[in-house]
C-alpha cells in the first residue's frame, strides 16, 4: 500500500468534484410486493450522478425513500422488493445487470455502506478484535495499520479488543464502521445512511469531520443519506430533495440553502426552527402529512403545495434542467 | 411562590452484574440538581445522552421515587408515595407516541382512562364532550377518537398523547422530547402548538430536550445537565444564546448550523464517560480545554456569573459569553439582562469561533 496521509477534515464545497462520474442512476423505481398481488411504490424516476469526490446528499423526511436508494444500490433488498432502471452505471459496468455472484465482488470492496445504528451491525457476540481481523486480516496486527485506526479515534478500541461491541459507546463503533468500510477495500464510492442519527451532537461532529478527512484523503464518492438540514448544509457539496418516493430538486448545497426552487424544498426550509425569528409568529410552514404521497399520480406534492392546480394532481411534472440540478414543478416560475 | 420547586435531587442506581463475584456499581444518574418554575413559565432542561435528564422528568412526575430531595408543586411537598391529587398535579407527555398508547384499543378509549380513573368525569356524555374539546383543542377532530394508533400519523399521535396530559388540567406538565422522533414538517406544527397552550393555558412546562433549536424556541429559562450535575443555568436567552460554562459552549457549537457559507464542524474532544465512571473534580474537565489541576480535584459549585448560575473553576478565563452563529438575528435587541464581562476578559469583542486546541481527532492519519 502506498502512503498517504489524512489531512484535517476540510468542507469546501465543489473542491473535489470534477466532471468524472462514479455513479450514475437513471430513472430507477423500487417497489415493495405488500401481499395479495399489490405493491408499494417506494422510489420512483429517480435519477442523480455522483462525481469523484463528492459528497451528494439525499434529504427527505420518514418513507420518502431515501433508505430504500441505498439498499437498492447495494443490492441488499429483500427478496420481495423489486428493482427497476434504465440503468444504474458504476465504474463501467450496469449494477442491475450484475449476477448476484458479481456484486458480492463489489459490495463491501468498491461500494461500502455505513449504516445507521452501529450498535446493531456488528455482531453482538464475537469480540471486537476478531471482528478487525475479519475484514482487516493479519494487517490488523501492522504498526501501521494500528497507528492509522489510532488516528481516527479508535485508540481506547484497539486497547480492549477482547471487548464485545457491547462495552463500547455509539461513538467508537461507528468510528469502527467507518474504518471496516472505507480502510480495508479502498472502496471509490461510500453509501452513508444516516450514520450519525443515533449519535449525541458533540460525537456527531466528530464524525462527520472523520467521513470529510477520509473523502479527501481516498478521493472517496459519498452518498450521504439524511433528514437533517444542518448536517446536509455543513458536509455536502450537492443535495438531492426527496418526496413520495421522487426526486423533486436537486442543486448545489449553496442554491438549496439560499435559493430554494420547490415548494416543498421551501417548505422544509421554512420549517427549521434554527430560521425561526419571533417575529414570524408561527414555524410550520405545512398542513397535513405525506402519507399517500408515493402513490400519487401527478406531483406527489400537490395535496399540501399551495400553488397546486388541476395540472399538479394528473400529471407529473417533467424535469427541468439537467443532472446536476434540476426541479419538478408545473409552477415553479410562480414558486421563485 | 414558584410553581414547582425541585430540592437537591438524586437518584443513585445500583447495577446488578451478577455472577458469583456478585458485583455491582453505583450508578449516581442525578446529583444535587435543584431549580424552580414559575406560573406560566417554560424551563427547558437540555443535556446530551445519558446526562440524567430524563431521570429528572421521570423524578418530577413520580415515575421514579428520588434518593434525596423533595419535589412541591404549588407549595405543597409531594411524598414519594403520590396520591391520586399528587398525580394530576403534574403530567407527563413521554418521549415516544408509539409506545404511550394502547395499540388494540381507540384513541377515545386511551384519552377517557385518566378522567375515570381519577374518578373526575364520571357522566359518560360530559367525559366525551370534554375529550372532545380536548382533541380540538390540540388540533384533532372528534373523528380521530374512533381511530387506533396504528391508523393515525406520528404527528397526530403525538397531539394525541398532549391531549391526555392535559385532560386532568395539571398545574406542571413535563414534556420528554416532545419532537425528537417527529419529522421536520410535522415538528414545527408540534412546536407552533406547545407555543398556543403556553400562552393561552398559563401551564408551567418543564422541557427535556437535547434539541437546543427547539428549546430556544419555547423556553424562559434554560438548565444544561452534564454526568447528572447541572452545569449552567439561568434565562435561556443568555444560557442557550451566550453560554458561559465551556460544556454549554461545545454542546452549543457542535449543533450543525444549517447555511453551507458558515461551515465550520467544531468536533469536541472525547466523548461523555459513563456516569458509573465519572470523573473525580468536575465532570467535565477531562474533555475541558481550560482544564487546570484544581478541575481535577475539587467539584465546583453552581456560582452566580453574569447573570446566570455557573459551575466551573475557570469561568473568569472562559472570556466573554459568545454568542452563538445563527442564534441571534442582527435585527434582534440584545438580551435585557447584559452580561457583564468578567475582570480579566482575554477577549474583548464576542466572537464566534472556539479555540478548542486539542480537539481534532482526525488531524493527521496515516494508512500505508
Amino acid at each position: 500500500m502506498s502512503e498517504l496521509t489524512l489531512e484535517p477534515g476540510t468542507s469546501t464545497p465543489g473542491r473535489h468534484a470534477s466532471d468524472d462520474v462514479v455513479l450514475r442512476v437513471s430513472d430507477l423505481a423500487v417497489r415493495y410486493a405488500a401481499g395479495r398481488g399489490a405493491a408499494v411504490t417506494a422510489v420512483r424516476g429517480v435519477s442523480f450522478d455522483v462525481r469523484r469526490g463528492e459528497v451528494f446528499g439525499v434529504v427527505g423526511e420518514s418513507g420518502s425513500g431515501k433508505s430504500s436508494i441505498c439498499n437498492a444500490l447495494m443490492r441488499m433488498l429483500p427478496n420481495s422488493a423489486r428493482v427497476e432502471a434504465t440503468g444504474v452505471e458504476f465504474g463501467g459496468r450496469d449494477l442491475l445487470s450484475l449476477t448476484d455472484k458479481q456484486m458480492r465482488g463489489i459490495r463491501g470492496t468498491e461500494i461500502a455502506l455505513v449504516p445507521q445504528r452501529p450498535m446493531t451491525s456488528l455482531s453482538p457476540t464475537t469480540p471486537v478484535g476478531q471482528q478487525l481481523r475479519w475484514y482487516f486480516g493479519d494487517s490488523i496486527d501492522d504498526s501501521d495499520v494500528r497507528d492509522s485506526l489510532a488516528r481516527i479515534g479508535l485508540h481506547s478500541v484497539l486497547g480492549r479488543l477482547d471487548n464485545l461491541p457491547s462495552r463500547f459507546s455509539g461513538g467508537q463503533l461507528q468510528r469502527l464502521l467507518i474504518a471496516i468500510a472505507t480502510l480495508t477495500n479502498r472502496p471509490s464510492l461510500l453509501l452513508a445512511d444516516e450514520p450519525t442519527t443515533t449519535l449525541d451532537a458533540t460525537v456527531q461532529a466528530q464524525v462527520l469531520k472523520l467521513l470529510l478527512g477520509i473523502r479527501d484523503t481516498l478521493g472517496l464518492s459519498i452518498v450521504y443519506v439524511s433528514h437533517d438540514l444542518g448536517v446536509i448544509a455543513q458536509i455536502c457539496d450537492r443535495v438531492g430533495v426527496m418526496y413520495g418516493g421522487r426526486l423533486v430538486e436537486v442543486a448545489t448545497t449553496s442554491d438549496l440553502f439560499h435559493r430554494p426552487q420547490h415548494p416543498y424544498t421551501k417548505a422544509l426550509l421554512g420549517a427549521m426552527p434554527a430560521r425561526w425569528t419571533p417575529e414570524r409568529g408561527r414555524l410550520s410552514t405545512l398542513r397535513g402529512t405525506a402519507a399517500g404521497a408515493n402513490r400519487a399520480t401527478g406531483c406527489p406534492f400537490a395535496p399540501r403545495c399551495a400553488l397546486a392546480d388541476a395540472r399538479c394532481t394528473e400529471e407529473m411534472p417533467a424535469v427541468l434542467g439537467d443532472r446536476t440540478s434540476m426541479v419538478r414543478c408545473h409552477r415553479v416560475e410562480e414558486a421563485t | 411562590m414558584s410553581m414547582l420547586v425541585a430540592e437537591g435531587l438524586e437518584k443513585h442506581f445500583r447495577i446488578d452484574h451478577g455472577g458469583w463475584q456478585k458485583s455491582s456499581v453505583l450508578v449516581r444518574a442525578v446529583s444535587e440538581v435543584s431549580f424552580a418554575v414559575e406560573r406560566g413559565e417554560v424551563m427547558t432542561i437540555v443535556g446530551e445522552s445519558g446526562c440524567g435528564k430524563s431521570t429528572v422528568a421521570r423524578m418530577l412526575v413520580g415515575l421514579v421515587e428520588p434518593t434525596r430531595g423533595t419535589i412541591a408543586v404549588d407549595g405543597v411537598e409531594l411524598r414519594p408515595e403520590r396520591t391520586a391529587r399528587d398525580r394530576r398535579l403534574i403530567q407527563l407527555v413521554a418521549q415516544n407516541p408509539w409506545s404511550a398508547f394502547n395499540r388494540r384499543r381507540t384513541l377515545g378509549h386511551s384519552l377517557a382512562q385518566p378522567l375515570l380513573v381519577n374518578k373526575v368525569e364520571t357522566d359518560r356524555r360530559q367525559r366525551r364532550a370534554r375529550i372532545e374539546e380536548m382533541v380540538e383543542r390540540v388540533g384533532l377532530s372528534a373523528a380521530h377518537l374512533a381511530s387506533r394508533p396504528s391508523d393515525v400519523s406520528g404527528g397526530e399521535l403525538a397531539r394525541a398523547a398532549l391531549a391526555r396530559a392535559l385532560l386532568l388540567s395539571p398545574k406542571v406538565l413535563v414534556l420528554d422530547e416532545p419532537t425528537a422522533s417527529l419529522d421536520a414538517s410535522v415538528k414545527a406544527t408540534v412546536i407552533d402548538l406547545l407555543r398556543e397552550l403556553r400562552a393561552d393555558l398559563d401551564l408551567s412546562i418543564v422541557l427535556i430536550t437535547h434539541e437546543i433549536d427547539v428549546a430556544r424556541m419555547i423556553a424562559d429559562r434554560a438548565a444544561v445537565m452534564y454526568l447528572g450535575r447541572l452545569v449552567e443555568s439561568g434565562a435561556a436567552e443568555l444560557v442557550l444564546r451566550r453560554p458561559s460554562h465551556p460544556y454549554t459552549r461545545m454542546l452549543l457549537d457542535s449543533v450543525p448550523d444549517p447555511d453551507p457559507d458558515h461551515r465550520e464542524l467544531a468536533a469536541a474532544k472525547g466523548e461523555v464517560p459513563s456516569s458509573a465512571a465519572a470523573p473525580h473534580g468536575c465532570a467535565y474537565h477531562p474533555r475541558c480545554h481550560l482544564a487546570s489541576d484544581e478541575c481535577g480535584q475539587e467539584r465546583p459549585e453552581l456560582l452566580q456569573h453574569a447573570g446566570v448560575e455557573v459551575a466551573c473553576h475557570r469561568i473568569l478565563d472562559v472570556g466573554m459569553p459568545l454568542l452563538m452563529p445563527g442564534s441571534l438575528p442582527e435585527d434582534r435587541p440584545e438580551p435585557a439582562v447584559a452580561p457583564d464581562p468578567p475582570a480579566d476578559c482575554a477577549r474583548d469583542t464576542p466572537t464566534v469561533d472556539l479555540p478548542h486546541p486539542q480537539a481534532d481527532v482526525t488531524d493527521r492519519l496515516e494508512v500505508r
